[in-house]
Order: structure tokens, then C-alpha cells, then sequence
């Protein structure tokens, strides 16, 4: 299988299979309905996970503009919630979706959601057939950088991103990011399970780099911190996996289990005592970017009218 | 897990600094109930398996984040003794 055409500035194919590709009918004992995995958004104390997850969702739809969108692009898509969610609840004519996960692939497939579209490639390789309205990636940015990258490879990369989605984006278009982030905390602060076990090839954000990477591309509109929305999402995903455990350890074995069980109670800790934090962005394309950078190639698929490529001296 | 017989703060300490003495390698005596668990260096993995232990004893499911919620020996007998 090959799934790479372009040296990504982040996780392999391969490792991020090493994740996501366990099992779905694992990620389905613990996960809720809508089989979305990242941070929900609550408001209530009682309220159950999937209308937390559906919120989410919801909010990136509203801060992306693309209530009634006629294209628009998830990157990162995992079971492909969203892009259930952007046709048929939010009148969108068209959704592609972009996950390096074949068995993801595979389960959008089976589907046949209307109006949804499915691809094995990475931002890098996407070559979008017409500008699209909006633009939405939750989380995927955390294996846009590698932990061996040093801080300028790192933004260079993440730069590269934002070029490539200002590129693929009609003028005006917006941008609704939701990534974990490194807060009082560093990559050295993280133990070797995390980026061996759980997350190979990936390393978290900073604010300042976001906030470096899309300098005169975008302007952030919107920024929340919810890194306690992350600590209850993990909480209830492990209330679950352990009702469950029995069916888990069937389906995976101990072995896998008790890693998730360690990731999500380590992570349920990073995230309540503030090493880590759960950022929601929402960026504004600038219509006339004044962002260079010589080491930021344009991305695939540019036109020669996108922001990406046009610049001023 | 049941709770057969309530454990008590004083009892729930002197566990706490046997564990945490086992853990690290030094003797119970040396392990301070008012000394802040950062100072003993604990990262979180050892949190999350004292934490898991100290379930056991005390007969309850624990959160992984109890240590840092209450950072002393004597404030998480406390807690674990006042909210049965």
C-alpha cells in the first residue's frame, strides 16, 4: 500500500496506521456514535458524549462558514463524521475528505454517504478540482510535525500547510482548526510511550508556531483553549473502554488495551493539569498575503492566482 | 471492588508512604504527608499506578488525576476519608 507520494513534513502513512488502523470495531466499543475521535465540546454536566461530539462538530461548521457551502475540505477525517454531518445537516453540496487511514477510507466507503468524498492522501498530495469554500481539520495537526524536527523544520512544515490551504481556498474562505498543543509543558516534558506506542512520527504544536506558520496567510479570528473539554472527552472514553474490556481484549488483545487505557489516563492528566491544551482556531484567509518564505514550497495544484504563490517584495 | 470496612485517614497515609517509600526506593520514613508529590519527582505514569493501587486499598475506583487534585498525603487522606 502506498499512501505517500510527497515527503510529508509529519507522520508517515505508516505511523499513522499504527494508530488508527487497531481496529474499528475496537474504536467502536469506546468512542461514541459518531465514532469522533478527538476533544467534544460540553456544556452540561449531564449531557452524553455524542451531543458533546455533534456540538463540536457543529461549531467547527459555523466557525468555517460552511453552513451551506457547495465544497468543502476535511482534512483528516477519520470515520467521517463531519462530513456525515456538513451534507446532511448543513445543506453541503460536496465534502472531500482526506485521511491517510485505509480502513477509514474503507468504512466512508461502505457508507455511500451522498455528496461525500473519500481519499488515501495526505494535504500535501491533494489537488483540489475547484477552490473550495471552507476548509476544516480536527485533529490532524498533530502529525503535521516530527519529534526529530528541529522548531524551523517544524514550521516550515506547518507553513506549508497553511500555504497549501490558502491555496485550495475561494477568497474570503475560512479555515476551522482544532489541534491538541503543547502548553506548559515541552516535548522533553512528554515520556517515551507517548511518541513510541501511541503517537510515532508526531509531534504537538506550540500557539506561537500556529500563530507563526499562518503569519500573513490567515488571520486567527477565533482562538479557544478547551483542554478541560479534552480531560472529561478522555474520562468518558475510558468509562466506556472499561465497561468494555472484555469485548476490547477479545478484539485486540491485553496487550492493546492496556496501552490505550495508559494513553488515555496519561493523557487525561496532561490535559487537566495544563502541560497540554486542546486549541480551536479559526483563521480568515487574507486576501493578499504578504507571507514569504523561501523554504515553503507551493503546494500541488496552486494556481498562479492563489495567495500561496503571489507575493511582494 | 466493596468497601468492607472503611479505611481510615491515618491508615490511608501510612499506605500512602509505604507505596510511595517502595516506589522510590527509600524508607517510609522519609516520605513527608505534607510534602508536595512533585517534590518527590513522581512523573505520571507512577501517579497513575499509585493512584490504581491506592483503589484497591481504600475498595473504589479512582481518577488518574486525584494526585494532582490533592498533591499531599495528608490532603488526599483527607479527601478520600471526608467523601465516602
Amino acid at each position: 500500500m502506498n499512501t505517500t507520494k510527497s515527503d510529508l513534513p509529519g507522520a508517515s502513512a505508516q505511523a499513522i496506521q499504527h494508530h488508527y488502523d487497531v481496529g474499528d470495531s475496537f474504536y467502536r466499543l469506546w468512542l461514541d456514535e459518531t465514532r469522533t475521535y478527538s476533544c467534544a465540546l460540553w456544556e452540561s454536566e449531564t449531557e452524553s458524549l455524542e451531543l458533546a461530539q455533534l456540538r463540536k462538530l457543529d461549531y467547527h461548521v459555523t466557525q468555517a462558514r460552511a453552513h451551506g457551502a457547495k465544497r468543502v475540505l476535511d482534512v483528516g477525517c477519520g470515520w467521517g463524521a463531519l462530513m456525515q454531518r456538513l451534507t446532511r445537516e448543513h445543506g453541503v453540496q460536496h465534502v472531500t475528505g482526506l485521511t491517510l487511514s485505509a480502513t477509514q477510507k474503507a468504512y466512508i466507503e461502505r457508507q455511500g454517504w451522498p455528496g461525500v468524498e473519500v481519499r488515501l492522501e495526505s494535504w500535501l498530495d491533494h489537488v483540489h478540482e475547484a477552490p473550495y469554500d471552507a476548509i476544516i481539520s480536527i485533529g490532524a495537526f498533530e502529525h503535521f510535525a516530527r519529534p526529530d524536527q528541529s522548531d524551523a523544520d517544524k514550521v516550515a512544515g506547518y507553513r506549508d500547510f497553511f500555504r497549501h490551504c490558502h491555496g485550495c481556498l475561494k477568497p474570503g474562505g475560512w479555515l476551522s482548526l482544532q489541534t491538541m498543543s503543547y502548553e506548559n509543558s515541552s516535548r522533553e516534558d512528554f515520556s517515551d510511550f507517548f511518541a513510541k506506542e501511541i503517537f510515532p512520527e508526531s509531534d504537538l504544536p506550540r500557539l506561537s508556531e500556529i500563530a507563526q506558520a499562518s503569519d500573513r496567510l490567515f488571520e486567527v479570528v477565533t482562538l479557544r483553549n478547551d483542554r478541560e473539554h479534552y480531560a472529561r472527552t478522555l474520562k468518558a472514553w475510558r468509562q466506556r473502554l472499561t465497561a468494555r474490556r472484555a469485548e476490547a481484549v477479545l478484539e485486540v488483545g491485553e496487550a492493546v488495551v492496556a496501552r490505550y487505557d495508559q494513553y488515555l489516563q496519561l493523557a487525561m492528566i496532561g490535559f487537566h493539569v495544563g502541560t497540554m491544551g486542546l486549541l480551536r482556531v479559526a483563521l480568515r484567509r487574507l486576501p493578499e498575503p504578504r507571507g514569504t518564505s523561501p523554504r515553503a514550497s507551493a503546494p500541488p495544484g496552486e494556481s498562479s492566482s492563489s495567495g500561496g504563490s503571489r507575493t511582494r517584495g | 471492588m466493596s468497601e468492607k470496612q472503611p479505611r481510615t485517614s491515618a491508615e490511608i497515609e501510612k499506605w500512602l508512604c509505604e507505596t510511595m517509600g517502595d516506589l522510590l526506593d527509600v524508607s517510609p520514613e522519609e516520605i513527608q504527608i505534607t510534602t508536595h508529590f512533585d517534590s518527590y519527582s513522581l512523573d505520571s505514569s507512577s501517579a497513575i499506578s499509585i493512584t490504581e493501587m491506592l483503589g484497591e486499598y481504600v475498595g473504589k475506583s479512582l481518577e488518574p488525576t486525584l494526585l494532582y487534585d490533592y498533591p499531599t498525603i495528608q490532603s488526599l487522606a483527607k479527601h478520600l476519608t471526608e467523601t465516602r
